[in-house]
């Protein structure tokens, strides 16, 4: 399956994919209105991380097993059939099981305002339906987020 | 007699845990499940919001749909009433008949209930474990305006939060001296405890109710200190033990819980278990217990599936985690919050208005639980590292940092692996 490809030694700590990940899944789909009118700063699903000299930028990892499903008592969380892990925001009632279920941090809480819910990378899928690659990787002037193929292991259950 | 290659009694999570499992390897031969709750799978988890007035349908966990999509026939409404397991045959509350090939108890949980004097003949006492009984209190809330809570678990805590939001006078008696006592360490539960004290909450700590006062109706309860507490409502929620209904009279081994192998199979070779009926291995110390917890559930249910399907996967192993998440301050732990003995370390940060509290429990370097209390984001990167046993000596310090944890702690080598994510979770990650 084709997921983002993080190369830390590649990251310059630009923050773009924070910035493109967060308008993309805006209901204006502008960053500026996102972030001024939309309230959706922290709300990005890729998560750049520094200490320099060192940078990088992470998000779920859509595992084959997922972690956070496990955890997730409402089923908002399912793996669809093309392996990405998707949150319904909507049907989300922020338990938090897979906050802490997840062992890269990857599924966060939305703890400011009353929309409590938890919100994770859906790799873009609507931006992969029209043939578009992830918001992140499009905005990363590096190279350093990567869309590509990744070679499953056989015979992974848990 | 009707016939299925699969009988799942149960629908809930462990049920639909199984029904994954076989079907990944499995994509033919027939599933059936039944389970006696006319709405089919939903999530006992939050029924809470039920009580609050969510429709019953919000509770669904996975949607009609789902059993139709995974090629499984339904038989809901009906329970399981007799299990032959020497011919292979269960037996409904209709007398209908049902011959398996192989079987998964996913039967649940029974809620614990104490002999309490005076509890018999009284409408208004309640337990707080699924649909019928979360009706049963939504049905009479116009009935009663304070009520006393017996035990002060995640049941317990939760449900008398949920009846103190709908305006009730709330007292919660706990036996211990300590609120939720199996998630928390003494310092967080003194947190939690006065979070909900600030909503309005009472508490009562190392005492008991001893009895129920009044004829039909409800007065009070009487405390073992002496005290007299008027209340017009009382619900039990100490806890569940693993239901052994269906087990009775059976060869199927079972004490205080249904014995299960590494491969989720009772000591009948077609009978499989998951979920709160189980005893399952807890990683955290390697024993075997009743661990009533969803996430745990889940992973059990379809590790059993695997199994039924014909593929040998063993359970690794369940850790507990806990997420109160009907505080507003969000608190989280996982594995052993309260060391047991002078073997572990304990390190903790706190900041003075008690909005921020985390405590890291370690062993010869190893993190073994935690507790955050205010600042969640990235709490799985501990549990993770639970899991992994990976030796945090030279980091712990920095995971205690109020910040969201990140990966950037973690040794370039892990996250690499992560990062371009060759293999994939796995419980032994």
């Amino acid at each position: 399956m084709k997921k983002v490809i993080i190369v830390e030694d590649y990251c310059i700590a630009c923050y773009n994919c924070e910035v493109a990940c967060v308008a993309t899944h805006s209901r204006s789909e502008d960053p500026v209105k996102a972030y001024k009118r939309e309230g959706l700063r922290g709300r990005t699903n890729a998560v750049v991380e520094v200490e320099s000299p060192l940078a990088f930028s992470s998000m779920c990892r859509h595992c084959k097993h997922p972690w956070c499903m496990d955890a997730c008592i409402s089923g908002a969380i399912q793996r669809l059939d093309n392996g990405i892990v998707y949150l319904d925001e909507e049907r989300c009632v922020g338990c938090w099981g897979c906050v802490v279920g997840c062992p890269y941090g990857a599924a966060h809480p939305n703890l400011a305002g009353k929309d409590k819910h938890a919100f994770k990378c859906d790799l873009c899928i609507k931006r992969l339906d029209a043939g578009l690659n992830p918001a992140c990787v499009e905005a990363c002037p590096n190279k350093a987020l990567l869309y590509d193929e990744t070679i499953e292991r056989e015979e992974v259950h848990t | 007699m009707s016939k299925a290659d699969y009988v799942i009694v149960g629908s809930n999570v462990a049920a639909v845990g199984a029904i994954d499992g076989i079907r990944r390897h499995d994509k033919k031969s027939s599933i059936l499940t039944i389970a006696f709750e006319s709405l089919g799978s939903y999530s006992k988890a939050m029924l809470a919001a039920y009580i609050e007035g969510a429709n019953a349908q919000w509770l669904e966990y996975r949607g009609k749909d789902y059993f139709k999509k995974m090629g499984v026939d339904c038989l809901f409404g009906r329970r399981v009433t007799g299990l032959d397991a020497g011919k292979s045959i269960l037996t409904t509350d209709n007398g209908e008949e049902i011959s398996y090939k192989k079987v998964l108890l996913g039967v649940g949980g029974v809620p614990f209930k104490p002999a309490i004097k005076g509890a018999e003949g009284k409408e208004l006492v309640f337990t707080f474990t699924d649909l019928f009984d979360a009706q049963k209190i939504r049905e009479t809330l116009p009935r009663f305006d304070s009520a006393v809570v017996i035990g002060a678990g995640f049941t317990g805590t939760e449900i008398a939060y949920t009846l103190n939001k709908l305006n009730k006078k709330v007292t919660v008696v706990e036996l211990g001296d300590r609120v939720l006592v199996k998630a928390l360490d003494p310092r967080s539960s003194e947190i939690a405890q006065s979070l909900m004290q600030g909503e309005g909450i009472e508490f009562y700590l190392n005492d008991t109710v001893e009895e129920i006062a009044g004829n039909k109706e409800i007065t009070g309860v009487s405390l073992k200190s002496g005290k007299f507490i008027p209340c017009q409502a009382v619900i039990t929620a100490i806890g569940v033990i693993p239901n052994g209904e269906l087990i009775k009279n059976t060869p199927i081994k079972f004490d205080r819980g249904l014995d299960v192998d590494d491969y989720m199979c009772t000591n009948v070779p077609n009978v499989y278990g998951a979920g709160d009926v189980v005893k399952a291995t807890d990683i955290t110390d390697g024993q075997k217990r009743s661990l009533p917890l969803w996430p745990l559930a889940f992973q059990q249910g379809l590790v059993a599936g695997i199994n039924m399907a014909g593929v040998r996967y063993p359970y690794a192993g369940g850790l507990p985690m806990n997420s109160l998440k009907f505080l507003k301050v969000p608190i989280l732990s996982a594995g052993i919050t309260t060391p047991p003995d002078a073997g572990y370390e304990v390190i903790s940060v706190s900041d003075p208005k008690g909005t921020f509290y985390r405590s890291l429990v370690l062993k010869e370097g190893r993190l073994k639980g935690f507790v955050t209390i205010g600042e969640i984001d990235g709490a799985g990167v501990l549990t993770g590292l639970i899991r992994s046993k990976t030796d945090i000596s030279g980091i712990k310090t920095r995971l205690l940092n109020k910040k969201k944890i990140g990966l950037m702690q973690m040794p370039r080598e892990w996250r690499n692996r992560i990062f371009t994510r060759r293999d994939e979770t796995d419980y032994n990650d």
